[in-house]
């Protein structure tokens, strides 16, 4: 099944905006930068799964989920907590969808 | 103009406190400081890019030739693949991470010299940025040096997250050179 990723990035934003509230104003133009770097990453972990090993996998997660909370606490001010929770949701609905169109990704994800 | 001269500052005051007050003073007057737009920042990010790009790039090449060699069987093909999983490999691309450093820290003791109300939030970005290409865990050093030779999936997504970070710093910058919103879409505290 192939993900609809215009949809992904819309779910993405709502799970953002849902945890900084009324912050979002002024994280938008940054976060969004760093929603289409998601994105793309998304789609590369659905076409190459089999070609990256774990630690790689593992390090995009951790750089993916540090520069979105980064751009949150920074362009926004939105606390540490706040900022980590946003970013750690925004990773889960990619997986997510990356689980629900290829349930047999070789990595643990 | 407010006059900061310590040696104007009340006598009551000893030498000591009125150097005290004075630097309290300069401090908070930077703080407040509307950030100005920096050619030689904007230069060191150009610089940190092109740098990050140049190795990345450089490591997808090799990776790619790697690929392309292995199950080759011939004695030319065989000392090909293993001069590139050479150049490929971390302890052949440490010069690498030293350059990413040292564009790191220039761009830093840039952004500090001239303090503004940006400075703690460029200051936040930047570390951000050098969490995720050197040596914390899960940055692209220490998974290089922990899987030896990185794959060009791997290569290709970390640019794209690292480009964007860079970028933001970048388009802060250019915001501050035009006088657009963009300069304060990045490092703007909550209001």
């Amino acid at each position: 099944m192939a993900i609809n990723w215009t949809t992904v990035e819309r779910q993405i934003e709502q799970a953002v905006k849902g945890v900084v509230g009324g912050a979002w104003q002024n994280a938008a133009a940054g976060a969004s930068a760093q929603f289409a770097a998601l994105i793309a990453v998304g789609k590369q972990i659905e076409a190459d799964r089999d070609s990256m090993q774990q630690a790689e996998y593992d390090s995009l997660k951790l750089m993916q989920r540090r520069a979105l909370h980064g751009v949150l606490q920074t362009s926004a001010g939105i606390s540490l907590d706040i900022a980590e929770q946003a970013a750690a949701d925004a990773w889960n609905v990619l997986v997510t969808a990356v689980k629900t169109a290829s349930p047999a990704v070789g990595l643990v994800l | 103009m407010i006059s900061l001269s310590a040696a104007r500052l009340p006598i009551y005051f000893s030498a000591r406190r009125r150097s005290r007050i004075t630097i309290s003073v300069l401090l908070l007057v930077a703080a407040c400081t509307a950030p100005q737009y920096d050619d030689q920042t904007d230069k060191l990010i150009s610089q940190l890019q092109t740098d990050v790009d140049t190795g990345i790039v450089s490591l997808i090449t090799l990776d790619r030739k790697i690929r392309s060699l292995s199950g080759k069987t011939d004695a030319a093909s065989q000392k090909a693949l293993a001069d590139a999983r050479t150049k490929a490999g971390y302890d052949a691309n440490t010069s690498f991470y030293d350059k990413v450093d040292v564009d790191l820290i220039s761009l830093q003791t840039r952004v500090d010299a001239e303090p503004s109300a940006a400075t703690p939030h460029l200051d936040a970005a930047i570390k951000d940025l050098r969490d995720n290409l050197l040596a914390e865990e899960g940055s692209i050093q220490a998974t290089h040096q922990k899987v030896g030779v990185l794959s060009e999936a791997y290569l290709r997504n970390a640019k794209t997250i690292v480009d964007a970070q860079i970028g933001i710093l970048l388009t802060r910058e250019l915001g501050l050179k035009t006088g657009s919103s963009g300069a304060s879409s990045s490092a703007r505290p909550a209001e």
